[in-house]
């Protein structure tokens, strides 16, 4: 039996596709790719590094800040990590979890010192699982989670 | 593998009881504060997921027990589990993908966790064909095996990206060890417990049931083979 030519490009193709997958994975878990988005604090601590780039940014939607603008899809708010704070400007639709209070991570670019203007928005959900009838304890809960995460 | 005929029925008895208690948890739990009915999706996701891991785990035993004691058996059911393990891995990402959309406001994220997961999902598939490019059975089922232990660098990426590195997807909600917690509240968490047990014993039987039909395809092939052979 010989190897049929397709049948050793599908080997190589195989191999090349699972190492490089491998192979990437490791690599950004030492490069520090694999962090999703920048703690308000550490953005402002860059500063002018950030300029221009496309960036994320996490954090709690500060309790308060939120204000829509009447007749449009405009939103602006703020992104805070008990520390630092960074305003943000967004248009558009927001997700089921986006609320005040509750962890967000914002997409978009920043010049320091300015508004985020921010083109994504993802809500994001802490670990907390709490039924309905116990709402109380559970925005207590989520909020102490998703601070413990920023640290 | 004549142990697997003999516990078949009985597995397949047991999954299907837990899967329908599990189910009418399900039905009777609680809406969560902030997502509602959502949460329920929880319930698929989280035992897939963990399942998705657990396959891999006995993939990778079965390799090293295949490459030390050349266990046909061992190997049978690596190729087994390698089948399993992608079809969870495909019901994770897909159930994460639906949460995902109407919780976070995305179906997909490159973050750690989800990464990692794909990784996953590429490692299982790359086994499953890497065992058929090559001619010779013997030496695709070692390519794979070795394989299969160089991936096994997946399994603590994925079990504690969200630990180790700032992900969009949330930590664990249910955490063993030095810092044990549980985050899931009241009547949230039976169905959650019992269902990760339903998937294992419903991994179980698949890979028992794939195992014998692979056994069964090898025995054919090599009669086939017999066979010819004589003809000639």
């Amino acid at each position: 039996m010989k190897t049929a030519p397709n049948k050793r490009i599908f080997l190589i193709v195989t191999l090349l596709v699972v190492g490089g997958a491998l192979a990437a994975l490791v690599l950004s878990s030492f490069t520090g790719a694999l962090v999703y988005f920048h703690t308000p604090t550490e953005a402002v601590a860059k500063g002018h590094e950030l300029d221009r780039k496309k960036i994320r940014i996490g954090g709690m939607v500060q309790a308060g800040s939120l204000v829509r603008e009447s007749g449009s899809l405009k939103i602006r708010f703020l992104v805070t990590d008990g520390k630092e704070q960074i305003p943000v400007r967004y248009e558009g639709m927001v997700p089921d979890l986006f609320r005040e209070g509750q962890g967000v991570v914002v997409e978009g670019t920043w010049n320091s010192g300015q508004e985020f203007q921010a083109d994504t928005i993802l809500a994001k959900h802490s670990e907390d699982y709490v039924p309905v009838e116990m709402s109380e304890q559970g925005i207590a809960k989520s909020k102490e989670s998703l601070m413990k995460s920023l640290k | 593998m004549k142990i697997l005929k003999k516990i078949q029925p009985y597995l397949g008895w047991a999954t299907l009881l837990s899967l329908a208690v599990g189910a009418w948890f399900v039905y009777s739990a609680p809406a969560d504060f902030q997502q509602g009915g959502a949460v329920r999706i929880l319930y698929i996701h989280v035992p897939s997921a963990k399942l998705a891991l657990l396959s891999y785990l006995f993939l990778t035993i079965a390799s090293i027990l295949y490459l030390w004691k050349r266990s046909e058996t061992a190997d049978i059911l690596a190729e087994a589990a390698a089948s399993v393990g992608a079809a969870f891995t495909v019901i994770t990402l897909a159930s994460g993908s639906i949460w995902g959309k109407p919780m976070w406001g995305t179906w997909w994220a490159w973050d750690a966790r989800l990464t990692s997961m794909l990784v996953l999902l590429i490692l299982f598939k790359g086994l499953m064909v890497l065992r058929h490019s090559l001619d010779d059975p013997i030496k695709g089922a070692r390519a794979t095996a070795i394989l299969a232990l160089i991936g096994a660098v997946d399994l603590p990426i994925i079990h504690y990206s969200v630990v180790w590195w700032r992900t969009l997807h949330q930590p664990p909600s249910l955490a063993a060890g030095s810092n044990a917690a549980v985050h899931i509240s009241g009547p949230l968490l039976p169905p959650l417990l019992i269902l990760s047990g339903a998937f294992i014993l419903l991994g179980l039987y698949m890979v028992t049931v794939k195992a014998r039909q692979i056994e069964a395809h090898r025995r054919l092939d090599a009669l086939e083979s017999a066979r010819m052979h004589h003809d000639e």
